[in-house]
């Protein structure tokens, strides 16, 4: 059903995105136009719960369980995963290894201190911390794509310790879920 | 040569190869660049005239022009004064001239009269002498008498005076040699006291020196060219207060723009700080400076 | 008779020292004071119909001025006015310590026409050092008058003006997750800004080809870092790398054949260089640390990068074939994002130390370091064609602002773009010399 639905909202949209064109043009505006699927991951369905509380549906709108977890933090110049998060890694790692057709992008993100390019750098190399990991605990190479975004899509944008931890960040993103 | 060129055979063919290399890049290269376009190659050449100065100059000519002439009138009616005061002085002294002759032949004329009287009262004291000749016979032989007598006193007296003479001759001497001893003393101060006043003056000048030197040091901005080993000399010409007047560039550094910065320092620096004695002024009414960064 | 007298008097005239003519007095002046030139840029006149539509003389003296190297008397001290030479009392203008005097005047011509006359007097000694007249349009005024900025900054200073330049940047309007990336190019100045790209996604790393006409840039549009060449006249675009993992840092070999960039295709991020012609690759770096940022010596020899292979990041240099690295950077923190000044000599930085990060300048003789900006998140310097000024990116409260400071440090400016975040500014290479074509008979000054 909920592959009806993807299919349906991807053929509406590439509908609509085929009407404008992409190119870049003379010094006047050019507009490039988002190629990327517009559907990534599929709206989530409300979870249901049954009268004992357990709850049913995909394990990864569970929002007590650890797959709901899908940002980790680093430290500053850091690459490396933090204990604490381990356990959301290999949960993940888990539902990826039981689950061959789902896919993630392992988006890695610095935050804004220092030059962009080296933080483009930093980003990529976070992400591929956590993609070892997730290897290492039974994922397919195939259902893993790194991307760095370095400094360049922040979640917040103050100039504090606050804001720039909020930043240096890895996050899970599913592509696809079974 | 050719041993040069044989020993070093592989650097030279390598050599040739570098340039081979360089000529086929240059040749190669020139294809490569995109056409200009239209916008840029506007950009490239600007049609434009001089402007030139011509007609500021012009004014300032006709502006030195006429003061130039304004100059010549006034030593031209300078000259005309000068000229008539001459005339008139020689006129005066031409009719001095005239007086005094006329005075002169005056005085001839009174003196030859006096002559003539003269040669008459002679004749008259002839006959006259001839009489007393006779009486002057008689007193002669009573006047030998007194005389010979008169001449032992004198005698004596002169040597009196001799001695006196003599002495006075000696204190004389002593008198002089200390009047020359004090003079010599006196000069030889006068001489201390001018070498000390020049010894003075010099120091006075070189006190000067730092602050001229503080003062152009603290108005000269070397540009970014200048660099050790360049070298500028500007004549600077000064009046009394020290304003500049001048300043010429005699030894070029080579580089225009070093060049100007040396001539503004020196503008900016105007006027320089001179010791206040206008007798020394002469010693710094032309000075050299010596730009060397 | 001889007397002792007389002797002793010819000795004493032979003992009185001489004092009468003497050489003149030589003084040694052996350093001065930095600064800039005193000048004075006055109005320009006008003529014909209307207001001209930019205030020539003011962009001549805000470039001068931003440049460092001059210091143009504000408008309100003027003593007096001139138009042309012969109004110029130079008496007037060597009391206030002027050594440079621009005059002008704009006549219109008529239908958007104008012809902007100029010269430029020496005070002290009372002559012309230039003068042109140029014709112009509305619409090239603004680059009139940088052209003479650039004539007059060349007699003064003997070295070529950068005035009549652009730079590119990027602009970022809106807020996460929905903003837009905008790659644009002004003036040096920062007037006229076009837009050349728009993008839903991050733009990053704009670089120049060393002809002006294009530029290459990272694009995040396909979800990815990927780098474009793009023709700023045509907006023809192509891509040039988009390999598995990153692409990044696209630097332009001096000959403009090659981009240096870095790519993590075969496992972290390397330096590799492309011949553009070929499209082939070569790598340079091989380590397991990051090494990005790549920026080519001004005579295509060496390479300077960034790279944390020490630990931390600091600035790297190796033959433009590749080899042995040797580290160039000891003071600070943090050391990256390297550009080479156009006469090779030095580097401009972003040096962080203690949690500060600002742009320092290293010079690569005596490795001393001398920090150059003064807010705590400074970035992506660039430097104008001529070495005199270098403009970077700083954060101005809640946004990102453009800052030009003179490369001495003395002078530095905000440069005024329009609203939202400006960020990784790069300067131009020096357009085509400007040849004025004098073949009518020279004019004097006219009434």
């Amino acid at each position: 059903m909920q592959f009806f639905i993807k299919l349906l909202l991807l053929s509406v949209s590439a509908v609509a995105l085929a009407g404008c064109q992409s190119t870049a043009t003379k010094p006047s505006a050019a507009a490039v136009e988002d190629r990327s699927s517009a559907a990534d991951g599929g709206a989530t369905t409300a979870s249901a719960m049954d009268g004992d509380g357990a709850f049913r549906g995909d394990a990864l709108d569970n929002p007590s369980s650890p797959l709901s977890r899908r940002v980790i933090y680093f430290e500053l110049d850091s690459s490396e995963v933090k204990q604490e998060d381990r356990a959301t890694v290999s949960a993940h790692a888990r539902y990826l290894a039981g689950n061959p057709n789902a896919a993630v992008a392992v988006e890695g993100h610095a935050d804004e201190r220092g030059s962009r390019e080296y933080n483009l750098a930093l980003g990529e190399r976070r992400g591929n911390a956590v993609r070892q990991l997730l290897l290492a605990e039974g994922a397919a190479a195939k259902q893993l794509q790194v991307v760095s975004y370095g400094e360049e899509k922040p979640v917040t944008l103050g100039h504090d310790e606050g804001s720039w931890q909020q930043n240096r960040r890895v996050e899970i993103v599913y592509t696809s879920r079974r | 040569m050719l041993k040069i060129l044989r020993n070093n055979l592989r650097a030279v063919v390598l050599a040739v190869l570098v340039h081979l290399a360089l000529i086929a890049m240059l040749v190669i290269s020139l294809d490569w660049t995109p056409k200009p376009q239209p916008s840029s190659a506007q950009d490239a050449v600007v049609q434009a005239t001089v402007v030139d100065d011509s007609a500021r100059k012009a004014v300032q000519q006709q502006k030195e022009e006429a003061e130039r002439k304004r100059h010549a009138e006034q030593e031209a009616e300078e000259q005309r004064r000068e000229d008539e005061k001459r005339q008139a002085e020689e006129e005066a002294q031409r009719a001095a001239e005239e007086a005094r002759q006329q005075e002169q032949t005056q005085q001839e004329l009174a003196r030859q009269e006096q002559q003539a009287t003269e040669q008459k009262r002679r004749e008259d004291a002839k006959r006259e002498a001839a009489l007393k000749e006779k009486q002057a016979e008689e007193v002669k032989r009573h006047t030998e008498q007194l005389r010979r007598e008169e001449e032992k006193r004198l005698a004596a007296a002169e040597a009196q005076r001799k001695i006196e003479a003599e002495k006075k001759r000696t204190s004389e001497k002593e008198a002089q040699q200390r009047k020359e001893a004090e003079q010599l003393l006196k000069d030889q101060l006068a001489s201390e006291e001018q070498t000390a006043r020049d010894h003075q003056a010099q120091t006075l000048i070189a006190q000067y020196i730092p602050l001229i030197q503080s003062r152009v040091k603290s108005r000269w901005m070397p540009p970014p060219s200048a660099k050790p080993g360049m070298s500028c000399t500007v004549t600077v010409r000064l009046i009394p207060g020290g304003e500049v007047i001048e300043a010429r560039v005699t030894t070029s550094s080579g580089d225009a723009v070093f060049d100007r910065s040396v001539e503004s320092a020196v503008y900016k620096a105007s006027p320089l700080p001179l010791p206040p004695d206008p007798a020394l002024f002469e010693s710094f009414r032309e000075l050299n400076f010596i730009f060397k960064p | 008779m001889l007397t002792r007298h007389h002797l002793l008097y010819c000795l004493l005239a032979l003992w009185l020292p001489c004092s009468g003519a003497q050489a003149a007095l030589t003084i040694e002046i052996t350093e001065g004071v930095p600064g800039a030139l005193p000048i004075a840029v006055v109005p320009f006149g006008v003529e014909g119909q209307g207001a001209p539509p930019e205030d020539i003389g003011a962009i001549i003296a805000a470039d001068l001025k931003r440049s460092g190297r001059f210091a143009p008397l504000p408008e309100r001290d003027l003593l007096a006015r001139p138009h042309e030479g012969r109004e110029v009392n130079f008496r007037d203008w060597r009391v206030l310590g002027i050594e440079g005097l621009v005059v002008g005047r704009i006549r219109a011509m008529g239908a958007g026409q104008y012809t902007v006359q100029f010269q430029l007097f020496n005070v002290f000694q009372g002559t012309q050092l230039i003068g042109y007249s140029i014709p112009t349009s509305t619409a090239d005024m603004r680059r009139t008058a940088h052209q003479i900025s650039d004539i007059i900054y060349e007699k003064l200073t003997g070295e070529r003006g950068a005035f009549n330049t652009r730079i590119a940047y990027i602009a970022v309007s809106g807020k996460p997750p929905a903003q837009t990336h905008s790659l644009q190019v002004s003036d040096a100045d920062g007037h006229n800004p076009q837009s050349i790209l728009n993008s839903k996604q991050p733009l990053l790393s704009p670089a120049w080809s060393p002809d002006g006409t294009r530029l290459a840039y990272v694009t995040f549009e396909n979800k990815r870092a990927q780098i474009y060449i793009q023709e700023i006249a045509s907006g023809k675009r192509e891509l040039i790398a988009s390999y598995p993992g990153l692409n990044g840092a696209p630097a332009w070999s001096p000959d403009g054949t090659r981009l240096a960039l870095t790519l993590s295709k075969d496992g972290n991020p390397e330096i590799y260089v492309m011949s553009l012609a070929a499209r082939t690759l070569q790598r340079l770096t091989s380590n397991l640390a990051i090494d990005t940022e790549p920026v080519w010596s001004p005579d295509g020899s060496a390479l300077v990068f960034t790279s944390d292979r020490g630990g931390r990041p600091q600035l790297y240099r190796m033959s433009a074939n590749g080899g042995e690295a040797a580290r160039i950077t000891f003071e600070g923190d943090y050391n990256a994002r390297g550009v080479f000044s156009p006469d090779g000599k030095q580097l401009a930085m972003v040096h962080g130390t203690g949690g500060q990060y600002r742009i320092a300048l290293l010079d690569l003789k005596t490795g001393a370091v001398r920090v150059l900006s003064d807010r705590t998140l400074d970035e992506s310097p660039s430097f104008a064609p001529n070495g005199a000024i270098i403009i970077y990116a700083t954060n101005e409260g809640t946004r990102g602002t453009l800052t030009a400071v003179s490369v001495d440090g003395r002078v530095r400016n905000r440069l005024l773009l329009q609203e939202g975040d400006v960020r990784e500014a790069v300067w131009s290479p020096f357009g085509p010399r400007i040849t004025l074509q004098t073949d009518t008979k020279p004019q004097s000054s006219n009434p």
